[in-house]
């Protein structure tokens, strides 16, 4: 570990740390406009330059890529390396337009802080200013060339972050241009985060050009919610409007980045808000107060429950509401109506994860990802789904891990190498998957000592796969027998394989089978119980996770207790002082299907225009069999239109929460904005129908109410708003030996058997 | 001195370029006795011994440099001859190629033998479609006879090698621009460190760059040896060099001469003196990037060592001759042009500055420059280069600067003429 | 089949504005280098001395073949002086201006060819016949003024000789476009 001085101050760094960053950590600051942490540096804009003495003497070398040495001895302020910084930033100066006052960039440009601190005061530069036609780049960045210092960050963010370069330097020397090929337009995916990593105001974020400066916004830090990655982001807000959104830096998850779907949700233009509760009359609908709404809602409800049982009613919601809206939501269901009929609208995995792991959820984290040797991706298009996550997992990728694929669909991945790219026929991913098993058994390629604990039936799994030999998965998938073999034996020989499976896994009718297959293949190749590999569903929802976590699902209760437990039904009773049904619930499709026959009479819609999701006929069909639909949402959705009642809810910009992300990382949002037309949360909603009923759900603020899940659920025993802090806090999948969900695991230890 | 034979020792023997004439000449019995007798540490001691330094201009010994080469990398090495030849002024690589093409493929085989490389490419400048041609011919011939390809001269040494064409870009003659460029990208030199071509070359393998003079110095170095190479040239810079004379001179054109040989000897003997009975006002010595000197200098040895006291450099040995009517100013805003159109734009101060430093010389030169001018041209240098000292990614840092200060050394009178007069005195 | 590649398609028309000769050279250009990327400037060169340009069709196409990103490839191509982005005349006309031409003339090669043709540096005749250009050193210095007409070399010249030259190219021109007639 080299020690060395800059100026006059010790320290010792790690090998291969750079002067700037020994500097950053000693407090010295160095300028920089070429460099980016993120990025390779390149060593182009020449103003890090500082002095480094060497036993052969001093010179002038540039800080962003210049390791540290032992015994180096540098000066930020010798004067030469002063007048080379004053020198550069002159030239830079020197074509640069003077137009900060109508800048974007304006009180946060690199250039204007480089300059003011670092800068020489004057220009002797006294000729013309070069200039360049801008054009247009898309909806989403705006290009004002004149501006660009000429960094190639942009460039190199494209290759080396987002894999798929868009932007390249044109022409060269002092007229070089960024530009697109052709002119295009640029992608929407992760377009915006060129509005931090060009350091001044040449690319812009177009949906916030000239509406505000900085110092006039409040920035609301807050979770996104437009996927299951939970990107943490700051939200500016000018008099009560989102006027921009920016990634809020995490290093455990989106380092510095947002994706375009995150960022620019806010500028989408949405259909209007229902603007207060409403019950229908006829083919109109009539707006009422929320007493009102509440009452209407308690006496229907009450009615099917004398009528028809509490079992005629049930609750769809989706995974986007907040760990505490769906545990409300639950908690009606199972505490005040007395039915398990309340589902989210993803499929369950089917019952192998949950025997194995006892919880269902990925088995490793993001920070993991980018240690991993080996991924293999399977039905899942995680560059347009997951964007940020397909960074992360580019960076492991970059630095040689191995990348393996198998989707029906012809994916980009936007990978620097990819080792094997599978193609199935549509629908045979578990066959696929099966097939692999079967070759590991039958290649002795498996760690069956790992693989015990977690598969009880092993010999059962060995019988259940020796159907799939190489010939019938080949005829089943389309893919040459050779092909799947050499795939197995690449995974099997791999140093632990991320398995990140999709929605063609989840979402497909053989997503039992093909889930078993993977949590065989994980535990068969070691790759469990690490955090450099794992097993990493990929669901869709923001609060997917919470939403089987919260047990808004007919077979478990919160913290994956079971519902045909009796224990654990005594348990969760006793904590809400109510007993909790022990019949079995229906399941999201099992409930339409009953509310088609009219078994069902009464459906309540949480956050789901259903219509949209799910456009066949029988959808609609059903939504109109039901005597009662209660609908509560933003915007007035067709599903909405088909309402008996109709709730108007929170956006998650306007409430107080939690969600919990793609690696079991439960993370706040935020109040950032005022609550249109009278909103209420969920949890207040729920208790006034409960108490229109005639009982207490006894939930009275977001707070409680993650307090009670902490009691509900072991996995969130110590979390509370009070420790969640910024960046949310991570709870742990429980280790084989211990019962699961019975010890309570607590984000500092998470996750347990990755340490 | 008389006319020098070691680079040029064939070039008038008829049909030269044909393999079989190389052959009966003793064309390839240094390779033979390369890859049959000796082992790659062997030729390099050779070649160290010889002291060969460079002839890209750098003068770095060739020897040396390939002992640089990475050791026990997981990839494999290569050789990349240098035929960029993008250096204005300088020719002498072409007639080289097109005079002996063998000799180069020989002393390429040679050297990747010594390095243990196994694919090698020639990248010339995408002028050269005439030298490429021939070049290309004889590498056909050499495969055909087995002295590339697999198992060189019953040895188990296999060695590919083909020509690569560039695209009209001066920067690509700098090594790591030009792995660049042969990687199919922009023409960006890389940062050293880490990028060494011997560390991290072409596709991250270690990679010797070797200049075309400077390759095919090595088979009469492997057939004479090191001691006969030492006869010739200085002390410290032994051998022989490929001068390129043009400009205002009798006689231009390219020859060889021990290393050494004063300037004034070249102009005056070897290009019989400056055309029309014109004094010589200046000269630049090695090609565009060394700047000028005047006539009080032309006693000066053309050695690395001797031009460097001089604060300029040999560079590509390339001598261009102005006489008394040339406006200096007018040259150096040229040098300042070529500098701001061949920068490839990575460094600041290389990118901007070479455009403020043509824009400065442009104004004085139309009579518009101001007394200021100069001591801002000095400084605009300074920030791109002290010296030798380049505050760039690449040694272009120099070429931006030399032409201006060199001019400024000498000539100041005619920039400050420039000023008071309001425009150009030889207008 | 089941392996696909990462970079499969990205041209949106299935029309080939490449000769199947010129794609067919272009995987020969391939097949020679360790990495696919290296064979992006000779096959820029085959394409250029077919079509006599590179338009961005032409790029978007050299992309794909090469497993590249079509900015990739513009963006390389923007770099070197000597590919047109533009189309251009039948016979591109550089006249070296770099010092050793300047010396000897080679700004005057350049005027006298601006007032025949009538057009200035860097601007193609109306007839679509020759783009004049001035350029850096062409290594040819010796032998100043000198010029390249479709890249190949023209040496010791006057203004006479090279206007010769260029009459005799527009005259075979002509003949070409007679006989093509
Ligand atoms: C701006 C610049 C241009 C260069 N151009 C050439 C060139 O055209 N030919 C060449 O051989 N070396 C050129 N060089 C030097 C090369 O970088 C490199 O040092 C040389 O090819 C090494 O060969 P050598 O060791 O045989 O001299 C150039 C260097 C710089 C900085
Ligand atoms: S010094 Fe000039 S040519 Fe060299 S890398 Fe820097 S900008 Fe490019
Ligand atoms: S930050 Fe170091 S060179 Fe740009």
């Amino acid at each position: 570990m080299p020690t060395l001085k800059i100026d006059g101050k010790e320290i010792t760094v790690d090998k291969g740390t750079t002067i700037l960053q020994a500097a950053r950590k000693l407090g010295v600051e160095i300028p920089v406009f070429c460099y980016h942490d993120k990025l390779e540096p390149m060593g182009a804009c020449r103003v890090c330059m500082v002095e480094a003495v060497t036993p052969r003497g001093p010179a002038l070398v540039i800080a962003c890529a210049t390791d540290a040495s032992d015994g180096l001895v540098v000066n930020t302020q010798a004067p030469g390396a002063v007048k080379e910084r004053n020198g550069v930033i002159e030239y830079i100066l020197a074509n640069h337009p003077l137009d900060c006052p109508v800048c974007d960039r304006g009180g946060e440009c690199d250039l204007q802080d480089n300059t003011f601190r670092f800068g020489p005061g004057i220009s002797r530069f006294d000729l013309p200013k070069r200039v360049w036609d801008d054009y247009d780049m898309g909806p989403y960045i705006a290009r004002c060339q004149n501006r660009c210092i000429r960094c190639y960050r942009c460039v190199r963010y494209y290759t080396e972050i987002v894999g798929k370069p868009e932007l390249g330097a044109y022409t060269r020397g002092c007229t070089t241009e960024i530009r697109t090929f052709n002119d295009r337009h640029l992608d929407f995916g992760m377009s915006g985060n060129l509005s931090e990593v060009c350091p001044v105001g040449a690319l812009l974020d177009k949906t916030y050009l000239h509406r505000g400066r900085p110092w006039e916004i409040r920035d609301g830090v807050t979770t996104c919610a437009h996927c299951s990655y939970g990107c943490t982001m700051r939200a500016g807000v000018r008099q009560g409007k989102i006027l921009r959104v920016k990634p809020f830096d995490n290093e455990e998850v989106n380092e510095v980045w947002l994706c375009d779907r995150g960022r620019f949700a806010h500028t989408r233009t949405r259909p209007e808000r229902i603007s207060s509760p409403m019950i229908r009359k006829g083919d109109k609908f009539e707006a009422v107060s929320w007493e009102e709404a509440a009452a209407a809602a308690a006496k229907e409800l009450k009615a099917i429950i004398a009528s028809d049982g509490p079992d005629a009613i049930g609750g769809i919601t989706s995974g986007r509401p907040t760990n505490e809206d769906l545990y409300a939501f639950q908690k009606f269901f199972r505490a005040v109506i007395g039915t398990n009929n309340v589902a989210h609208r993803f499929q369950p995995m089917g019952s192998a994860f949950l025997a194995a792991f006892g919880v269902e959820a990925a088995t490793n984290s993001i920070v993991g990802l980018e240690k991993s040797a080996a991924f293999f991706v399977i039905g899942a298009d995680i560059t347009q789904t997951q964007p940020v996550m397909a960074s992360r997992i580019r960076k492991a990728v970059r630095k040689g891990a191995r990348f393996l694929t198998a989707d029906s669909r012809r994916l980009r991945y936007n990978m620097p190498q990819i080792t094997t790219s599978l193609r199935y026929k549509s629908g045979s991913a578990a066959a696929l998957l099966l097939g692999m098993v079967r070759v590991l058994f039958e290649e002795n390629l498996v760690d069956l000592a790992a693989a015990k604990p977690r598969i009880p039936d092993l010999e059962g799994l060995q019988r259940a796969v020796a159907e799939y030999t190489l010939d019938t998965v080949a005829t089943q998938t389309g893919i040459e027998a050779q092909t799947i073999q050499d795939t197995a034996r690449i995974l099997a020989t791999s140093n632990g394989v991320t398995f990140l499976f999709g929605e063609e896994v989840l979402e497909s009718p053989s997503a039992p089978a093909a889930v078993s297959a993977l949590v065989a293949l994980a535990l068969l190749t070691g790759s469990v119980g690490r955090e450099d590999a794992g097993l990493v569903p990929i669901v869709q929802d923001c609060n997917a996770q919470g939403a089987n976590d919260m047990g808004v699902r007919p077979d478990l209760l919160p913290g994956y207790a079971p519902v045909a437990d009796p224990d654990a039904r005594t348990r969760m009773g006793s904590l809400w002082g109510s007993p909790v049904p022990a019949g079995p619930g229906l399941g999201f499709a099992e409930m339409l299907a009953a509310a088609a026959s009219g078994k069902l009479k009464a459906l309540y819609l949480m956050g789901n225009d259903l219509l949209k999701q799910r456009p066949e006929p029988e959808t609609e069909a059903a939504l109109k069999a039901a005597r009662l639909l209660i609908v509560q949402d933003l915007y007035m959705t067709e599903t909405a239109k088909l309402a008996h009642i109709l709730l108007p809810a929170r956006s998650y910009h306007e409430k107080q929460g939690t969600f919990t992300s793609i690696e079991r990382r439960v993370q706040a949002i935020r109040e950032i904005v005022p609550v249109e037309g009278g909103a209420r949360p969920v949890w207040r909603i729920v208790s006034d129908i409960a108490n229109a009923v005639g009982k207490d759900l006894g939930l009275r603020s977001a707070e409680g109410i993650l307090q009670e899940i902490g009691q509900a659920s072991p996995q969130y025993a110590r979390i509370s708003y009070d420790t969640l802090g910024t960046f949310g806090k991570t709870w742990a999948i429980p280790s084989p030996d211990s019962e699961p969900a019975s010890e309570p695991v607590t984000a500092e230890s998470a996750p347990v058997e990755a340490r | 001195m008389p006319v020098a034979k070691v680079v040029s020792q064939f070039f008038d023997v008829d049909n030269i370029q044909d393999l079989d004439v190389f052959e009966k000449q003793g064309g390839y019995e240094a390779a033979r006795k390369s890859l049959t007798e000796m082992d790659p540490s062997s030729i390099t001691a050779v070649v160290k011994d010889s002291n060969l330094r460079g002839r890209g201009g750098a003068y770095f010994a060739t020897g040396v440099k390939w002992g640089l080469m990475a050791k026990g990398s997981p990839l494999p090495n290569y050789l990349i001859c240098n035929s960029d030849e993008s250096e204005p002024c300088t020719f002498s690589d072409r007639w080289k190629m097109k005079s002996c093409p063998h000799q180069l493929i020989e002393g390429m085989i040679i050297t990747a033998f010594a390095i243990q490389a196994h694919k090698s490419y020639i990248y010339m400048r995408g002028e050269f479609r005439d030298c490429q041609r021939i070049v290309d011919r004889a590498i056909a011939q050499a495969y055909e006879k087995g002295y590339l390809g697999k198992g060189i001269f019953g040895t188990d040494f296999d060695l590919d090698m083909q020509t690569h064409m560039g695209a009209g870009a001066y920067i690509c003659g700098e090594e790591s621009a030009l792995i660049e460029s042969l990687e199919g990208k922009r023409g960006f030199p890389r940062i050293k460190p880490p990028y060494f071509p011997p560390a991290k070359g072409l596709y991250m393998a270690p990679t010797t760059v070797n200049n075309c003079e400077t390759l095919m110095n090595i088979p009469p170095i492997i057939t004479k040896g090191a001691d006969w190479f030492k006869t010739m040239g200085t002390e410290k810079a032994p051998g022989t060099r490929c001068f390129g004379i043009s400009g205002h001179v009798n006689r231009p054109g390219p020859i060889e001469l021990e290393m050494g040989t004063t300037l004034r000897e070249i102009i005056e003997e070897h290009a019989g003196g400056v055309r029309g009975g014109k004094a010589l006002k200046a000269v630049m010595p090695g090609g565009l990037s060394s700047g000028v000197l005047s006539a009080q200098e032309l006693d000066t040895p053309m050695d690395p060592e001797s031009l460097g006291k001089l604060g300029t450099m040999l560079g590509t040995g390339a001598v261009t001759v102005m006489d008394e009517t040339t406006c200096i100013v007018r040259v150096v805003l040229r040098c300042a042009q070529f500098a701001r159109e061949e920068s490839c734009g990575q460094c600041t101060p290389c990118r901007d500055g070479t455009d403020w430093l043509e824009r400065l010389m442009q104004r004085m030169e139309s009579g518009e420059g101001q007394l200021n001018d100069i001591p801002l041209l000095m400084d605009v240098c300074h920030n791109i280069t002290d010296g030798f000292r380049f505050r760039t990614i690449c040694g272009m840092g120099v070429t931006d600067a030399f032409p201006v200060t060199t001019g400024l050394k000498y000539f100041k009178d005619e920039f400050e003429a420039h000023i008071a007069q309001r425009g150009c005195p030889f207008n | 089949m089941a392996s696909v590649s990462e970079t499969e398609t990205h041209r949106q028309s299935g029309e080939s504005v490449l000769s199947d000769a010129a794609r067919a050279k272009i995987q020969e250009l391939i097949g020679r280098f360790p990495q696919k990327r290296s064979a992006l400037l000779p096959s820029l060169w085959v394409v250029q001395d077919e079509n006599g340009w590179l338009s961005p069709e032409a790029m978007e196409e050299v992309a794909d073949l090469l497993d590249l990103e079509p900015v990739q490839v513009e963006e390389t191509a923007s770099f070197y002086t000597m590919y047109f982005r533009q189309p251009v005349g039948k016979y591109v006309v550089d006249i070296c201006t770099n010092i050793a031409c300047m010396l000897n003339g080679g700004y005057e090669l350049s005027r006298a060819v601006q007032a025949k043709l009538g057009i200035k540096p860097h601007e193609t005749t109306g007839d679509g016949l020759f783009t004049l250009r001035e350029v850096e050193c062409i290594a040819a210095c010796d032998k100043a003024p000198c010029a390249q007409i479709n890249y190949e070399y023209y040496e010791n010249l006057t203004p006479e000789s090279l206007l010769r030259t260029l009459d005799s190219l527009a005259a075979e021109a002509a003949g070409q476009r007679k006989a093509g007639t």
